[in-house]
């Protein structure tokens, strides 16, 4: 799944330690969303949507939208 | 970036450098004295001056080593949430509970057989001669401790982390029942040696650690 959390964080000029620690993830876990070696389970898309508020499909997308 | 900030980081990363590798070379020379001193203690069998000389110097290095490292944490030191301080922590508990008792494993294995080789270290993991009862029973509390703080940490992980850990745990479930039966077979047709439980955790816990390994830096 694709998505734009990179993008979001850079916007803020936020690490990914700093984004990890807003939430509440380790660093390692921003990298893998990122990269796009893991997808979120819908509580943490959640917490990633309420913190960049924004809807969840405006920063995840899989592709058949 | 101007030109005395960029020499000022260098020389920032430097000191982090020189200080971890200092830390790391004093923490190893500590351990190589203690372990030396233990050998040479148990060999002659009595307490010698050179004894408490020696000990005296492994714990003054490996203190060195130990302040030296955890002086240059606050400037490698990155934010962190709560709940993935208090993950780190159990993770270092752990670790500090296991090598205690691996090296209680080592070298209560290595007085209780009376056999100073270079060799002894190994006969916690494939001996399987007897052991003293209290002595077992402080592997088995310890060994208790150990998967307790170790089932605590695994809930302190995030989803992503979590992940990692369960397909090495998957991986390795699936190497144990390959192994086993695999071996077992093997043995009663004269293949191999008789199985060897030991030696099948070890290699079940090489298969987790590769799993999760491969799983985090794929």
């Amino acid at each position: 799944m694709n998505n734009r959390l990179k993008v979001l964080r850079a916007e803020r000029n936020w690490s990914q330690a700093e984004l990890a620690e807003r939430l509440d993830v380790s660093r390692q876990a921003v990298n893998a969303i990122e990269t796009g070696k893991h997808d979120p389970s819908l509580p943490l898309a959640f917490r990633i949507a309420r913190l960049f508020a924004l809807p969840i499909e405006e920063i995840f997308d899989d592709g058949n939208g | 970036m101007t030109e005395t900030a960029e020499t000022a980081g260098r020389a920032k990363a430097l000191g982090v450098a020189l200080r971890l590798g200092g830390g790391f070379f004093l923490a190893i020379f500590g351990a190589g004295i203690a372990a030396g001193v233990f050998s040479a203690w148990q060999e002659h069998g009595e307490w010698r001056s050179g004894v408490l000389i020696g000990l005296a110097l492994a714990a003054l290095a490996l203190a060195t080593g130990a302040w030296l490292m955890l002086s240059v944490r606050g400037r490698i030191a990155m934010p962190r949430s709560p709940r993935v301080r208090r993950s780190r922590i159990v993770f270092y508990v752990s670790m500090i509970v296991s090598v205690a008792l691996g090296l209680l494993a080592g070298i209560g294995g290595q007085v209780s057989d009376g056999m100073p080789d270079s060799h002894a270290y190994l006969a916690p993991i494939t001996d399987a001669s007897p052991i003293g009862r209290v002595f077992a029973v402080a592997l088995l509390i310890g060994w208790v401790v150990v998967m307790a703080v170790s089932i605590y940490w695994h809930m302190t992980l995030d989803e992503i982390e979590r992940a990692e850990y369960e397909f090495g745990a998957v991986l390795a479930l699936y190497g144990y029942i390959t192994i086993t039966p695999v071996w077992w077979v093997a043995w009663r047709g004269g293949i191999l040696p008789e199985p060897n439980q030991a030696i099948v955790f070890v290699a079940v816990c090489i298969i987790w650690c590769i799993g999760w390994g491969w799983r985090r830096w794929r």
